[in-house]
């Protein structure tokens, strides 16, 4: 698997922590930067109109921020256009349909619940490792 | 010359003007040339039709020369002027009839400047004059009235101040329909006179020719009637220094011969009196007995027709002598005879008719002779009395049955009649004996005189009041329960005037606030508001005053120990019956304590929705850490615990798991909230939505081998998968509470109960005790310990929310022991005319 470059967007440590275990198991051997405030994910979209190689290979957007909320900075970055062909993939606890039909709508490419398990890091892995490597079997 | 009409041939005034303009002109002059033109105003008044006409005049005077012009009447003056420098330059102009006006001079010397040698004869109203001859030929008159549209005010000032003395006053035609101007006209005192101008409409803009105008007014004017206009003459007037237009043209055509025969046009004043005699109609002379020699010297009497002794003289005389004589006595004679007949028969149908009258009148009434002898009474005080006529006539009046009760009545009565023998009139109360006993009595003795003066009669009447007094002590009776009432009510009462002004507050009004009336009366009630509130309540009340409107307000008021306290204050106009406000019923209401526990259950709310709030979402995340750690430990690292380690984390595992689900339930139903999501509305096939819902529980029904049947289901509006997620909850419910000692048969029905489906599920389940069947639908509410049943004690409220946020109710019908049935009902709607709005939750246990 080649290396990628994935951007979470994650408040909660744990769940970071859980992210790049469930990452790990996958064999996904992408680096993870992490920002962990939606007022950083701002500044981040605003001052670095990243070009195509500044870009990451996938954001991974938590809804629930503190600062900016995820849908906002979705909205951001397709108002900037900051990386439209990233595949974004929002991981959340959130559980309301608006929220979902709201990020379908500005172009996520999946939508996955947090859950109340170990299970739903590992769903997540697996649909980062199938966004990033097409050949991996779904 | 050149003579220039402002009317048109035919129109009797511009025909009177041009007669005497000839007469003048050539009585004197044979030799003039009098070229005459129509400006035909009065039919063609429009400015392009003067534009060509001077074209016209123009083209027809460019070569010839005129001596002199003489326009008759305003209109050809004005456009004379106006435009006569171009038709005939310098020639002079003599006007005829012109009205007087305040600018006229001024125009006049304005074209005199313009080189235009002008003078003329101006239309005066000789009013003064007519009016000073009528005082003298009818001595008895006191009052002038004028009639017509021509006689403005400043008519009337001249008139008020050429007669000292004598009232004038206008009766306009144009203040109401035509039939009440008659009526007025009919009206008006004997001692008056009316002069009149023709008027061309009423006051309904009824249109009249000015001979219906002048014979309207003489067919409903019973008093002199002069006029103004010669040509109202023959049509009801008698007369007066009438406006003619042949002597003014007369006067025109003199001072035109004057020019001819070289006299400058400068040295010839404008003349304000046309030398226009007195006219008069001899018909209406007789009918007022006017005689000629009391008319002014050189009056013309128009209408006048030679006299039969004119006209017969000569055969009359030759036929005198006896049979003559003797003719015309018996005549008269019978003339007479017959004359005093008809006026007897007369007489006595007027008498009898009378007595009908006075005998249906419910009120008393009699005739006595001045000593007081009644010699008349009508029916009504002697069937009241239960009398005959034949009791009280010849009887002085005190000593009659009816005040035979009362030696005080008997002497008010006795100096009523001494009062009225020297020509005063009575009126009092007085008690009446009666058949049942003495009557309350509106009084009155009045005398009565002949022709000469003298008293003949005496006539006493009254009228029973006794239902007036009792409807006045009725009245003041209700008035004085109404006074006790709201004095006594607990609210703040006060009563303003139709302006809003107070004018009465009652006394729990002076008890809260501790001023007095007088402090509250007007105003002064605003003083005992908060200043905070002074402008608002001010403005609101101001506003509802001018409208009309129902008063609404909350405000504080003062109490008497300094305390500020809310009070509702309503306000009400009382209309009289036939409109207008007259009162407005104010009450002010203390809703401190209201308003105080409102602000408290509001701030309850906002605190438990907050707390719901934090709970469902800030807590899911530490509760979704702890489980997914216990998760991975037990997973992962169980084999590093010995058995009791495992045994412990196991049960944390649990805990950590319920906590999660509570959580997650909670925020499903804040999500049904009013600050939560709106699903869309769509059609619901509710027996697609119970598959779906049955298949959702469908392990845990498998387990029980439970047995689920189904009615005909409706098609609904509503939130797909709230209605879906409410049947499952249910399903999954009896399923639970299944009673382990049968086999669980549940059966879903619906049914339409006037504008709502009716949705029934039934089981054969445990069921639940009376007491209970409220006490499940409140939040965390479960009947039976975790160990036996799982569940969050969320599903019911769910639900119930669900429901009612649809529009519809929910709740439960249970036998102990034999089972449930939960019901719940939808409105029975089409998706256009629908607007309910359903709340979607989505929540997984």
């Amino acid at each position: 698997m080649s290396a990628g470059r994935i951007l979470v967007i994650e408040d909660n440590p744990a769940d970071v922590f859980l992210i790049r275990e469930a990452l790990r198991e996958q064999h996904v051997d992408a680096r993870v930067d992490v920002v962990d405030h939606g007022d950083r994910a701002r500044r981040l979209i605003e001052e670095h109109p990243a070009s195509a190689s500044g870009c990451p290979d996938l954001v991974l957007l938590d809804l629930n921020l503190p600062g900016l909320d995820g849908l906002a900075l979705l909205e951001l970055m397709r108002d900037r256009n900051w990386c439209a062909r990233t595949p974004v993939v929002v991981f959340t606890s959130s559980e309301s349909r608006l929220d979902y039909e709201r990020a379908m709508l500005l172009g996520v490419k999946r939508f996955v619940h947090k859950g109340s398990g170990y299970e739903a890091f590992v769903q997540v892995g697996h649909v980062i490792k199938q966004i990033l490597d097409p050949s991996t079997p779904p | 010359m050149l003579l220039l009409n402002s009317y048109h041939p035919g129109y009797e005034w511009s025909d009177d003007e041009m007669r005497g303009v000839r007469e003048a002109v050539l009585g004197a002059r044979p030799d003039a040339e009098i070229d005459t033109e129509f400006l035909d105003h009065r039919r063609h008044d429009n400015p392009s039709c003067a534009d060509a006409f001077a074209a016209l005049l123009r083209s027809k005077y460019a070569r010839s020369r005129l001596d002199v012009v003489i326009t008759t009447d305003d209109a050809a003056t004005e456009f004379f002027l106006a435009r006569g420098a171009t038709i005939a330059p310098g020639a002079p102009v003599v006007f005829c009839g012109v009205n007087y006006r305040d600018d006229y001079s001024r125009a006049v010397q304005l074209a005199r400047q313009g080189g235009f040698p002008v003078t003329g004869v101006l239309e005066t109203v000789a009013l003064a004059d007519t009016a000073r001859l009528a005082l003298r030929l009818h001595p008895g008159a006191r009052r002038i009235f004028t009639v017509g549209e021509d006689l403005v005010d400043r008519y009337d000032l001249q008139l008020a101040r050429a007669l000292p003395g004598i009232e004038v006053r206008r009766v306009s035609p144009h203040e109401s329909s035509l039939e009440e101007f008659g009526r007025r006209l009919e009206a008006l005192p004997e001692d008056s006179i009316v002069l009149l101008s023709a008027f061309s409409h009423d006051g309904l803009n009824r249109q009249l020719s000015m001979v219906e105008s002048v014979r309207y007014t003489a067919a409903h004017c019973r008093v002199p009637l002069y006029g103004f206009n010669k040509n109202a003459l023959g049509h009801g007037i008698i007369g007066g220094k009438l406006n003619d237009g042949y002597y003014q043209g007369r006067a025109a055509g003199e001072m035109a011969v004057s020019i001819l025969n070289g006299a400058p046009p400068a040295s010839l004043p404008i003349q304000s009196d046309a030398g226009q005699p007195f006219q008069f109609e001899a018909a209406e002379l007789e009918r007022w007995g006017i005689k000629d020699h009391q008319l002014p010297a050189g009056s013309i009497v128009r209408g006048r027709r030679p006299s039969l002794y004119a006209q017969y003289r000569t055969a009359i005389l030759a036929g005198s002598g006896f049979i003559t004589a003797q003719s015309v006595a018996i005549v008269l004679l019978l003339f007479q005879r017959s004359r005093r007949r008809r006026a007897e028969a007369a007489l006595a149908a007027s008498e009898q008719h009378l007595r009908g009258v006075l005998n249906s009148l419910f009120a008393f009434v009699g005739v006595m002779t001045t000593e007081g002898i009644l010699t008349e009474v009508n029916l009504a005080p002697l069937e009241a009395a239960g009398i005959r006529a034949g009791d009280v006539v010849g009887k002085p009046l005190w000593e009659c049955f009816w005040f035979s009760h009362s030696e005080q009545e008997r002497e008010r009565i006795r100096a009523a009649v001494l009062r009225a023998q020297s020509g005063g009139s009575s009126r009092f109360d007085v008690e009446v004996r009666m058949k049942d006993g003495p009557v309350p009595v509106d009084f009155m003795l009045t005398p009565m005189r002949d022709a000469s003066g003298r008293i003949t009669y005496l006539i006493p009447s009254g009228v029973p009041i006794a239902e007036r007094k009792r409807a006045e002590e009725t009245l003041r009776r209700s008035e004085e329960r109404f006074r006790r009432l709201v004095e006594t009510l607990p609210g703040m009462l006060f009563i303003t005037d139709a302006a809003g002004h107070n004018i009465y507050t009652n006394r729990s009004f002076h008890e809260f606030t501790g001023l007095s009336e007088q402090d509250l009366e007007g105003e002064g009630w605003i003083r005992a508001l908060h200043p905070d509130d002074v402008d608002r309540t001010r403005a609101t009340w101001e506003r509802c005053v001018r409208e009309g409107r129902l008063y609404e307000i909350e405000h504080r008021f003062r109490r008497s120990d300094g305390a500020w306290r809310w009070h509702l204050t309503r306000g009400m106009p009382l209309r009289s019956s036939d409109g207008p406000i007259e009162r407005w019923l104010g009450i002010a209401t203390d809703i401190q304590d209201r308003k105080h526990s409102e602000a408290a259950l509001r701030r309850a709310n906002e605190d438990l929705r907050q707390l719901i709030w934090a709970a469902s979402h800030d807590l899911q995340e530490p509760a979704r850490m702890v489980t997914t750690f216990t998760q991975l430990l037990s997973e992962r690292c169980a084999g590093e615990l010995r058995e009791q380690g495992r045994q412990f984390l196991e049960h944390a595992r649990q805990g950590a798991q319920r906590m999660y689900e509570l959580v997650a339930a909670l925020r499903a139903y804040w999500e049904v909230s009013d600050e939560g999501l709106a699903g869309a509305l769509e059609r619901v096939d509710m027996t697609a939505a119970l598959g779906e819902a049955w298949r959702s529980v469908q392990p845990l029904a498998d387990a029980a081998c439970a047995e689920m049947t189904h009615g005909e289901l409706p098609v609904v509006t509503g939130d797909r998968d709230a209605l879906a997620q409410v049947l499952g909850h249910l399903l999954r419910n009896a399923v639970q509470y299944r009673d382990p000692e049968r086999r669980l048969r549940i059966h879903v029905s619906a049914e339409l109960q006037g504008s709502v489906w009716k949705f029934r599920i039934e089981d054969n389940g445990l069921g639940i005790a009376p007491e209970h069947r409220e006490y499940i639908f409140g939040l965390f509410k479960r009947l039976h310990s975790r160990g036996d049943i799982t569940g969050s004690g969320m599903g019911l409220p769910l639900c119930r929310r669900i429901i009612e946020r649809a529009g519809g109710h929910i709740g439960v019908e249970s036998e102990l022991g034999r089972g449930s049935t939960f019901w719940f009902t939808l409105p029975h709607t089409t998706v256009e005319e629908n607007n309910i709005f359903v709340g979607r939750a989505h929540s997984r246990h």
